[in-house]
C-alpha cells in the first residue's frame, strides 16, 4: 500500500475511533474519489451507509467491492445486511462519495440536523423576496433575525438550487461544503456539551477525607504527583505532602498516596506505621520497575537491581491497598503479585497555560526525540532513516531534547541542521515540544519498552504535534493523532510523508489535540477520585465490620 | 524598550562587561526613553524574585558571553514565556588556543574562578558545545566583529554590535615618566600572539637598544611557559581586573601595541584600538584585514619582528610628533564612537530583533 494512502486512512480511522464523523467520511470520501478499488475504504464506506440505514447505497458499494475480492466472506455477509434493511422510500446515491451524499449520510448518521423539507423551503423562498422587495431590507432583515436564523440550512438549500439551475457548479459544491460544514459544527457543539456534562458529573464525585502524599524526595516530586496534587485540590480535597509520617506528631490522615517509595528507602518506616494504623495506602508506579533494564539511565537511582530498594519495594507491595500505574501492561504483570490493581493514565493540565500557547513559527520543519521517551539505543535503530531525510529535505530538522549523546549521533550533520534543547522543568516541557513538528518514538522490543504508558503520545497530542512511534501496546491503543511504524522500513516512508504533507501533519495534530482532552487532568483526576473513594469506602466498611465483631 | 543585560561577575571579564553591558546600560538609562538594567547572571540562572521581576518586565534579555548549564534553563523559562532573548559575546570561543584565557573553561569544562552558575566540578558537557545548543535556542545573537557574524550565522541570526566607548572615562592625562617611554599592550594578550606576531623579539631588541624603554603588559596569559629576553626593570606585568584599574594604567602609556596573530585575535572587537586613540596614544598595530576602517589612525605593520621593530624605533625617535598626530584625527574619530553619541545604532539592532518573526 502507498504510504500517503495508508496515513489517510490512519487518519481518517483516528477520527472514526474519536467520533469525528463529519471528518472521517471527508477523509474517507476523499481516499475513495482517489483511489476508487480501495477495497478497505469501500468496506468502511458501505458499512456507514449501512448503519444510516440506507441499504440501497451500502449495497452498491458493497457489490463493487466484491467484484475486486469476490471470494471475501465478510463481504458477502454485509451485502446481505444490507438487503435486509427495509428501505423501500430511500434512493440509492448515484455517487455515494460526492459532497451532497456525504452531507445527507451525515445528517442520517448523527442526527443532528433537521432534514430540510419543502416547507421550509417555500418559507426561505418567500421571507427573501419579502426582503428583496421590502423599502427598507436592513430593517427587514433586523426583524426576521430569528426566522431567518432557524431557516439558515433551507436558505441554503435555495441558493444550492439556484446556483444548480444557473450552471454554477463551483458555486454548488461550495455551498454543500458550507451545509457540511453548519451539520459538522453541530455535531462538534454536540460534542462539547457532552464534555460539559462530564464536568458536571465530576462535581459529584468528591472527597472530604484527610490526604496524605507520602513522596520520596519533595524536591524532586514526579510530575505525575505534582499534577495530583493540584488537581485534587482543585476538587476541594485536603492535601498534605510530606518525605516522612511520625505517628503522633502528624495527624492522621484518611488516605495515603505514595509514589515509587522504594527509591527513598526510608519512607517503609513511615508507610509501616500507617499501614499498622489501617490507613489505606495507595501505592503509585509510575513505571514497571520490575522490567527496567540495567542500561536504563535511572536504574542506578530508582532500579530494583539494588537489594534495599528491591526489598522496600516488595514491601510496599504487599502493604498497599491499591497500586496504581499508568499503563495496561504493567498493571497485567503486576496482578500476578497483587489482585488490586489499577489503571490510572498520565494527564496534562490545562492549568499550565503553555499547552495552549502557540508555537513560535520556526522555517524548518523539525523532527523530534525526546529523551525522556526511550533510550539512546531505542534512537540509533532510526538515526540513518532521520539523516537521510535530513539530508533529503533541506527544510527538515533534527531536534533533540534531554540526552546530549543522542544529539552527537547527528555531528555529521551541519549545525543548522540540528538542535539540542536541554530538560527544564516539566512546567515548561510544552515550550520545548512546541519546537516539534514531527515527533518520533521508536521504541525496540524489550519487556520494559512494550510496557511503557502513551504519555509522550498524549502530551504531543496536547501540544497539537503529530507523531510516529513504534508499535507497543499503549501506543496502539491510543492511536490518535500519528502513526504507528510496524516495520524499520516504514520509519523512512512514514516519515518522509509527513515531511513532505503540511495537510497530513496539520489533521493529525489536531486529531491528537482532540484526543488528549480526555487525558486533562479534570479526566484524569476523577479516575484518582474513584480509587481514593474506593480504598477509603473498603476501609470504612472493614472497621464498621471489625466493630460489629467486636 | 527595557532591556536587561545579564552579566557575569567573573573577575577575568569585567573590563569587557564594562564595554559590552555596563556602558551600554548607562548610554541607555541617558536617553530617558528607553531603560536598562544589569542582572547578574547567577540570580538569572536562579531565577531569584529579582530576576523573576526584572526579567518580566523586559522587552528584550542580553545574556552576555554565557550559555550553559541552569543558564540555558532559565533561558528557555524566559522564552516559553514570550520573551525575547540574546547573546552578546567578543570573543572567539572556537579558536581559543591553550594559552589564552578561557580555554580550560570552554574546552574542558573546568568552571572559572568566581563564575559558578551550576555546582558541578566539571562542567560537561564543555561550554562551548552548550553554548552551540544556547545558540539554536535564543532569538538572535549580537557579537563585537564582523569575521564573528559570518562565524556563527549558521546557529542563530547575528547581528553586529561594535565596541563603543565612554569617552568620559578616559580623562587626558599628561602623564610623564621622567626619561621612560612607556610602551604597552592591550588590555589582555595572549603570549602566543605576542610571540608569533614578532612583536616579542621586536621588544627584545627595542629595549636593549632604548634602556629608557619600558614595556607594560596587561593580563598576559603565560601559556605553556614564557620566554622574555627583556631586563625586568624595563618591564612591567600587571593584572589589572577592574576597568578602573585598566585605565589608570591605560592613561601612563606613551605607546600603544595591539599584535594578531590567527584566528582568534582576527575576530577580535576594536575596543582596544579605540581606547589607545582616545587616550591619544600613538598606536602601532599588527596589519590585518579585520581593522581595515581604522587602517588611517595608526601604523600598520606586518607580523615579522623587523617591522615591529622599525615602527616602534621611529615612533619612539619621533615620539613628540607622534603623539601630535594621536591627537588629532584618531582622537576625535574616537570621540565619535562614544557609546551615547551611537546607542541609538544599538537600540536599531534591539528593535529590529524584537520585531522579527
Amino acid at each position: 500500500m502507498q504510504p500517503e494512502l495508508k496515513i489517510r486512512k490512519i487518519l481518517g480511522k483516528t477520527y472514526l475511533n474519536e467520533n469525528r464523523l463529519a471528518d472521517a467520511l471527508d477523509v474517507f470520501g476523499k481516499i475513495l474519489t482517489d483511489y476508487p478499488d480501495d477495497l478497505e475504504t469501500l468496506h468502511i464506506l458501505g458499512n456507514f451507509y449501512l448503519a444510516s440505514g440506507d441499504g440501497k447505497t451500502a449495497k452498491s458499494i458493497y457489490l463493487h467491492a466484491q467484484k475486486l475480492d469476490p471470494e471475501n466472506k465478510t463481504i458477502q455477509h454485509q451485502i446481505g445486511l444490507a438487503e435486509e434493511i427495509d428501505d423501500k422510500n430511500g434512493f440509492e446515491e448515484p455517487i455515494p462519495t460526492d459532497i451532497p451524499a456525504v452531507a445527507r449520510l451525515l445528517q442520517r448518521l448523527t442526527g443532528k440536523t433537521q432534514t430540510i423539507n419543502e416547507s421550509d423551503i417555500m418559507r426561505a423562498a418567500s421571507l427573501l423576496e419579502k426582503i428583496i422587495n421590502s423599502d427598507a431590507p436592513a430593517e427587514m432583515v433586523s426583524r426576521h433575525l430569528d426566522e431567518i436564523d432557524e431557516l439558515l440550512p433551507a436558505l441554503i438549500e435555495l441558493n444550492i438550487r439556484q446556483a444548480h439551475a444557473d450552471g454554477r457548479s463551483d458555486l454548488v459544491e461550495s455551498l454543500r461544503s458550507l451545509q457540511l460544514n453548519i451539520d459538522y459544527q453541530l455535531v462538534v457543539k454536540e460534542d462539547e456539551t457532552s464534555l460539559k456534562n462530564d464536568n458536571a458529573e465530576l462535581s459529584g464525585l468528591q472527597f472530604n477525607g484527610n490526604i496524605l502524599m507520602l513522596l520520596p524526595d519533595l524536591e524532586k516530586k514526579s510530575n505525575r504527583m505534582t499534577l495530583l496534587k493540584s488537581t485534587l485540590e482543585s476538587y476541594g480535597c485536603r492535601v498534605t505532602e510530606k518525605g516522612e509520617y511520625v505517628s503522633g506528631r502528624d495527624a492522621k490522615p484518611d488516605v495515603v498516596i505514595t509514589s515509587n517509595p522504594h527509591t527513598n528507602p526510608m519512607l517503609i518506616e513511615s508507610l509501616s506505621t500507617l499501614s499498622v494504623a489501617g490507613i489505606p495506602i495507595i501505592l503509585d508506579l509510575d513505571t514497571d520497575f520490575e522490567k527496567q533494564p540495567a542500561s536504563h539511565q535511572e536504574y542506578n537511582t530508582k532500579g530494583l537491581g539494588n537489594q534495599t530498594r528491591s526489598n522496600v519495594y516488595a514491601s510496599a507491595i504487599s502493604m498497599a491497598r491499591m497500586v496504581s500505574v499508568p499503563s495496561e501492561l504493567q498493571a497485567a504483570s503486576l496482578k500476578t503479585l497483587v489482585s488490586n490493581v489499577c489503571v490510572i493514565p498520565d494527564g496534562w493540565s490545562q492549568q499550565n497555560k503553555l499547552w495552549d500557547k502557540n508555537p513560535h513559527p520556526h522555517k524548518t520543519i523539525n523532527i523530534g526525540w525526546v529523551g525522556t521517551s526511550g533510550q539512546l539505543e531505542d534512537l540509533l535503530f532510526i538515526r540513518r532513516f532521520i539523516i537521510r531525510i535530513v539530508r533529503e529535505f533541506p527544510n527538515t530538522r533534527i531536534v533533540i531534547i534531554g540526552n546530549p549523546q543522542a544529539y552527537r549521533l547527528f555531528e555529521n550533520l551541519p549545525e543548522n541542521r540540528r538542535m539540542y534543547l536541554p530538560v527544564v522543568a516539566h512546567e515548561e516541557f510544552p515550550y520545548l515540544l512546541s519546537q516539534i513538528d514531527v515527533l518520533l518514538v521508536p521504541l525496540r522490543t524489550l519487556p520494559y519498552n512494550i510496557s511503557l504508558p502513551d504519555t509522550i503520545l498524549v502530551e504531543a497530542g496536547a501540544k497539537g504535534i503529530p507523531w510516529i512511534a513504534s508499535p507497543i501496546s499503549s501506543f496502539r491503543r491510543w492511536q490518535a493523532g500519528g502513526i504507528i511504524s510496524e516495520s524499520l522500513d516504514e520509519w523512512h516512508l512514514n516519515l518522509r510523508h509527513l515531511i513532505m504533507d503540511d495537510e497530513i501533519r496539520r489533521t493529525l495534530g489536531e486529531a491528537g489535540k482532540h484526543a488528549a482532552k480526555t487525558r486533562e487532568m479534570n479526566y484524569v483526576g476523577k479516575l484518582w477520585l474513584e480509587v481514593i473513594n474506593q480504598v477509603a469506602n473498603t476501609q470504612k466498611i472493614k472497621a464498621s465490620f471489625l466493630e460489629s465483631e467486636q | 524598550m527595557i532591556i536587561t543585560y545579564i552579566y557575569s561577575n567573573c573577575l577575568e571579564d569585567q573590563i569587557r562587561v564594562q564595554l559590552r553591558c555596563r556602558n551600554l546600560v548607562d548610554a541607555i538609562n541617558r536617553t530617558g526613553l528607553h531603560s536598562a538594567n544589569l542582572l547578574h547572571i547567577n540570580s538569572f540562572a536562579q531565577n531569584t524574585p529579582d530576576a523573576q521581576r526584572m526579567c518580566a518586565g523586559s522587552d528584550i534579555l542580553v545574556i552576555y558571553r554565557y550559555l550553559y548549564g541552569p543558564i540555558l534553563n532559565a533561558l528557555q523559562y524566559w522564552k516559553a514565556r514570550d520573551k525575547k532573548v540574546i547573546v552578546d559575546f567578543d570573543q572567539a570561543v572556537n579558536y581559543l588556543s591553550d594559552d589564552k584565557p578561557g580555554y580550560s573553561f570552554w574546552f574542558e569544562g573546568m568552571p572559572l574562578e568566581d563564575f559558578a552558575v551550576g555546582e558541578e566540578k566539571l562542567i560537561d558537557p564543555a561550554p562551548l558545545e552548550q553554548f552551540k545548543w544556547g545558540l539554536g535556542m535564543v532569538d538572535a545573537a549580537t557579537v563585537s566583529s564582523g569575521r564573528l557574524v559570518d562565524d556563527w550565522s549558521q546557529f542563530t541570526r547575528v547581528y553586529e554590535i561594535s565596541d563603543y566607548i565612554n569617552t568620559y572615562q578616559y580623562p587626558a592625562l599628561n602623564q610623564t615618566h621622567e626619561n621612560e617611554i612607556w610602551i604597552g599592550l592591550g588590555n589582555i594578550v595572549s603570549y602566543d600572539s605576542f610571540k608569533k606576531s614578532g612583536l616579542l623579539s621586536a621588544m627584545e631588541n627595542v629595549c636593549k637598544k632604548h634602556p629608557q624603554v619600558k614595556l607594560i603588559m596587561c593580563n598576559l596569559e603565560k601559556g605553556s611557559g614564557m620566554e622574555l629576553d627583556i631586563d625586568p626593570a624595563q618591564m612591567n606585568i600587571n593584572s589589572p581586573h577592574y576597568f578602573e584599574d585598566w585605565v589608570s594604567i591605560l592613561l601612563k602609556l606613551d605607546i600603544g601595541l595591539v599584535p594578531m596573530y590567527g584566528n582568534y585575535d582576527l575576530r577580535s572587537s576594536r575596543g582596544s584600538l579605540l581606547e589607545f586613540m582616545v587616550s591619544k596614544i600613538p598606536l602601532i598595530a599588527s596589519q590585518q584585514s579585520t581593522f581595515q576602517e581604522l587602517a588611517q589612525f595608526g601604523q600598520w605593520v606586518q607580523n615579522t619582528s623587523c617591522a615591529w621593530e622599525t615602527a616602534i624605533l621611529r615612533t619612539v625617535d619621533q615620539l613628540g610628533a607622534y603623539q601630535k598626530k594621536a591627537a588629532l584625527e584618531p582622537f576625535l574619530f574616537s570621540i565619535s564612537q562614544d557609546v551615547s553619541a551611537n546607542i541609538e545604532r544599538v537600540l536599531k539592532v534591539y528593535t529590529c530583533i524584537i520585531n522579527q518573526s
